[in-house]
């Protein structure tokens, strides 16, 4: 009975997240947007922006970025780029150095004890940012060249405190494992994000090709160091405090997906263990919150939980195999009803394969339809990762948590830049500075 | 053991198969490459002269102007008013904060919003009133005379400016329409059309010169605010329309007078400078915004404004003034102008605070009566079954159709004011999609406990042992349960449709609060 009950609960938050993810795709496909979109305006608000660049150790790429800035379209008077050299041992802060003395609106900070990772870094930039607004750019990313117009539009609205743009894999050639990430990307921000978006939920700020009024951060307090992923974490206060969160589909940007198992495992560990963090200090706040609707409250809930799905799977699989192994005999009959519960949880939650799919359709590349099962290796993956960082979340409650920093290569915005990153053409590793005077 | 036994298996490997092909075959044309830009050169470089026709009436299109101007920006406050329902503004009021509306908001004339604007229904800014920011609404937005919006005016429906409005920038997914001398200081985007208007309500005519309109004499005006409701009632027996014209009227007479030019004779007398900067003056423009029409020093243009206040053209308020001598010679006229004169130094103080209540009444009564009246017309008789509370005013409407549109108002008048029959019915109809939603999202759970009770029931036959005795034939609980979760299941999956294709219609979602 004990292991029914189990199997019972383990469904209903299965079934939860499978209808969500259902209704995401429904509405990319089909839905129109509850939102009013501000791409009529953009371009026309000029307000003062802020573009943070935290970078350690990331001279193949912040060359890159940095010239990418000095091209953007946005009027430079209105500009203005801080890059936060946290404690390189790289010509990271060199390369910056050079930019910032040729351009004015470009400036440096090298943070010489350096530590508490990413969070810690945006802090330091945000206390010399005088832009209205504040927006956050990784070192491996490379955008458009009007993006700054496109995610400073929507701030006309006054309840807007956030906002997030799209980013695209660039290296998405180097392994089966860019591929898989840039599955994930475009089922997470063409239709999941978009849907949220649309539907007038709450998008998620990714932590970089995104941004912020300033007000608001100063409001909430800037971003929490211990938090291992402080965008979430930002996100959810920002909502909890009344503002708006929006997605900006045509805002894109190109990104250095990693391309190592290893990698993945680092990086997935941390986002699930940063999350894990976040459901746990907000949770109850989003429960007890007045403004938000019961709707808005299940759909913050969900959000918060998503990477406690994989473990709960893994506690599943363990059930049902003691159960098996125990001769239960009512796991015998409900057997099926098992099954037919986990093959919905596997479309349904961590890896929404419906989801991608549709995204997939939706940006016309259907030829890439035909790896999606290779997502069942990442699936099985996440189930262990995600239960490793639940363990550890729970031996290190008190918060001091490794930042373990992905190591990027230029084989993202190297390629683009070169022009030849398209038509699976080899990729060529990008030798990082490229000064325009 | 039969390795045919794994044959199964096998089946589990063909999805996998295209996997391989495309990973080593590859066909995928990726990465999916970014355009640089999309958005178009004009509005990504704010500094870019817009063209002449997006600027209708500006008349000095230097770019350093179009450069200072940019640099006025909003400043968000952080702090949001939050208003559910309809709100209106009385005149005068300035509130440093954004305004959130979920209904329709109407500002009165003279406010100031130092803030942006958003509202999920109409905008009404009223005259001479300035908002800091932006405008943002998925209806009509309408900018009445002499009002300025420094910010953006985005709209999914029309946007109307009326004359002498300034705004920087407007976009909508429908038409803007433009009154004479209505300004634009940077661009207009309308998705269909951009027309110009006349005048949308009647200007008042100068003191002299040539025979302004027929106006009632101030004796009238003076009494008609001493008019009580079932006066007016007694006098527009002759039908609704009749009733809502002479309060109309009525009301337009109570207006203030916008702009009241001096004598064109005495102007003469002023250099062309001094003419430029009183015309601008009066037309409600500020000192530094002169400065940068007539590129003067707003330093110097504050000295020709005391001058001129000094030498009589204008009053303190920036008004035109006019001169005792011209009075006299033509007292008719000035017999019309004086109490709009007197009207207009009354109105600096609050509105609400200076009407007597039946005049409140009356401007509430004119604005909705025509359109509450139509609706009568229709649904009388089904009105008066719906509200027990109406059924006196239909009473009176049998005999005088009219008098049943006031005295329902007289019914709102003894409880709430505000609240008019159409907001009424709006939130009973709200209250009943509410539990139709609550229904609906209901389903799903009750489905799953269906699902539940069908395990245990099938599983744990002794707990519904009785129950199960009770049925007929071989049935047993699990299957009535197993019923019910289909049928729930069915209605949870219509009901999911028919709400997703219900939103397809809509732009926007009101956000309950």
């Amino acid at each position: 009975m004990i292991f029914d009950i189990i199997i019972a609960i383990l469904s209903i938050v299965m079934i939860a997240y499978m209808l969500r993810h259902f209704i995401f795709s429904y509405h990319a496909l089909f839905g129109a947007p509850h939102q009013p979109s501000y791409r009529n305006v953009a371009g026309i608000y000029p307000p003062k922006v802020t573009v943070l660049i935290p970078a350690h150790n990331e001279e193949l790429v912040i060359g890159d970025l940095l010239q990418r800035m000095t091209e953007l379209t946005y009027p430079k008077e209105n500009l203005e780029v801080i890059v936060i050299d946290d404690s390189s041992t790289d010509r990271t802060g060199g390369i910056a150095d050079e930019f910032a003395a040729i351009y004015g609106f470009i400036k440096v900070i090298h943070r010489k004890n350096g530590g508490n990772g990413k969070p810690a870094a945006l802090n330091d930039g945000i206390k010399l940012a005088s832009g209205e607004i504040v927006l956050t750019f990784d070192a491996d990313y490379y955008p458009q060249l009007d993006i700054i117009e496109k995610l400073t539009a929507p701030f006309i609205d006054p309840e807007v405190g956030v906002v997030q743009g799209r980013v695209i894999v660039a290296n998405e050639d180097d392994s089966i494992v860019s591929k898989i990430v840039t599955l994930e990307r475009i089922g997470g921000y063409r239709v999941d994000q978009a849907a949220r978006d649309s539907l007038a939920l709450f998008p998620q700020y990714g932590g970089t090709v995104g941004g912020f009024r300033r007000e608001v951060l100063e409001k909430i307090g800037g971003w929490d160091s211990k938090m291992l992923a402080e965008d979430t974490d930002l996100t959810i206060r920002c909502i909890l405090n009344g503002y708006q969160v929006r997605y900006i589909n045509d805002a894109e940007c190109y990104e250095e997906a990693v391309n190592t198992w290893r990698a993945y495992w680092n990086q997935r560990y941390r986002w699930a263990k940063g999350h894990m963090q976040c459901a746990v200090k907000h949770l109850r706040k989003v429960l007890q919150t007045k403004h938000l609707s019961m709707l808005e409250k299940v759909e913050l809930t969900l959000l918060l939980g998503i990477y406690f799905t994989p473990v709960l799977i893994l506690v599943g699989w363990t059930v049902g195999v003691g159960a098996y192994l125990a001769s239960n005999k009512s796991i015998i009959p409900s057997f099926m009803l098992v099954i037919s519960t986990f093959m919905y949880s596997a479309v349904g939650n961590f890896a929404p394969f419906f989801e991608i799919g549709t995204g997939v359709y939706l940006d016309n590349r259907r030829r890439l339809m035909w790896i999606l099962p290779v997502l069942t290796l990442p699936f099985f993956l996440m189930a262990f990762c995600c239960t490793k960082a639940f363990i550890d979340l729970i031996i290190t409650r008190d918060g001091n948590h490794n930042w373990n920093h992905t190591i990027h290569n230029g084989n993202g915005n190297g390629k683009v830049r070169n022009g030849n990153g398209y038509n699976g053409k080899k990729a060529q590793t990008c030798n990082g500075r490229r000064l325009k005077p | 053991m039969n390795i045919l036994a794994l044959l199964p298996f096998a089946v589990l490997a063909i999805p996998i198969i295209p996997v391989f092909v495309e990973l080593f075959r590859r066909k995928d044309k990726g990465p999916r490459k970014i355009p640089e830009r999309t958005l178009n050169k004009e509005g990504s470089n704010i500094f870019a002269q817009t063209p002449s026709e997006d600027k209708p009436n500006v008349s000095d299109p230097d770019p350093s102007i179009e450069r200072m101007r940019a640099k006025g920006r909003v400043k968000i406050t952080g702090e949001i008013i939050r208003i559910v329902g309809d709100a209106s503004i009385p005149n005068g009021l300035e509130i440093q904060n954004d305004i959130v509306a979920h209904g329709n908001l109407r500002l009165g004339s003279r406010c100031r919003i130092n803030g942006s604007i958003k509202a999920f229904g109409e905008v009404d800014v009223g005259e001479e009133s300035v908002v800091k920011g932006h405008i943002i609404s998925r209806r009509k937005v309408t900018i009445r005379r002499n009002a300025r919006v420094e910010g953006i005016v985005d709209s999914a429906e029309d946007i109307i400016l009326e004359e002498n409005t300034t705004v920087d920038t407007v976009s909508t997914e429908k038409s803007v329409k433009l009154a004479p001398n209505a300004k634009v200081n940077r661009r207009i985007s309308a998705a269909v059309s951009t027309s110009t208007i006349r005048s949308l309500t009647p200007i008042l005519e100068p003191a002299t010169g040539s025979p302004s309109p027929k106006r009632e004499e101030p004796q009238k005006v003076e009494g008609a605010t001493q008019l009580t409701v079932e006066e007016k009632r007694g006098e527009t027996s002759n039908g609704k329309n009749g009733l809502f014209k002479i309060l109309q009227d009525r009301i337009k007479s109570l207006e203030p007078p916008k702009t009241q030019p001096t004598e064109e004779s005495r102007l003469k007398a002023l250099n062309p400078s001094e003419l430029a900067i009183h015309k601008l003056a009066t037309s409600g423009r500020d000192v530094y915004e002169i400065g940068l029409r007539l590129l003067m020093d707003p330093v110097e243009v504050q000295g020709v404004i005391d001058s001129l206040i000094k030498r009589g053209y204008l009053n303190e308020n920036l008004r035109p003034v006019i001169h005792e001598d011209t009075e006299k010679v033509s007292e008719a006229t000035i017999s019309e102008t004086k109490p709009l004169r007197i009207q207009r130094e009354k109105k600096e103080k609050p509105e609400l605070e200076e009407l007597p209540i039946d005049e409140v009444f009356e401007k509430l009564l004119a604005s909705k009566l025509h359109v509450e009246v139509k609706k009568k017309d229709g649904k009388e008789s089904t009105m008066e079954a719906k509200d027990e509370a109406d059924k006196s005013a239909t009473k009176n409407g049998k005999e005088n159709p009219s008098g049943d549109a006031v005295s329902s108002w007289q019914t709102k008048e003894d409880g709430k004011l505000s609240e008019t029959r159409s907001q009424r019915e709006a939130s009973e109809g709200e209250d009943k999609s509410t539990d139709k939603e609550y229904f609906l999202a209901s389903l799903p759970v009750l489905t799953l406990l269906s699902i539940l009770l069908t395990e245990v029931a099938y599983y744990d036959s002794h707990v519904f042992f009785f129950l199960d005795q009770t049925l007929p034939l071989n049935f047993r609980m699990w299957m009535i349960f197993l019923g019910f979760a289909v049928i729930l299941g069915l209605l949870s999956g219509v009901g999911i449709l028919r709400y997703l294709k219900s939103k397809t219609g809509s732009t926007w979602k009101e956000v309950p609060l």
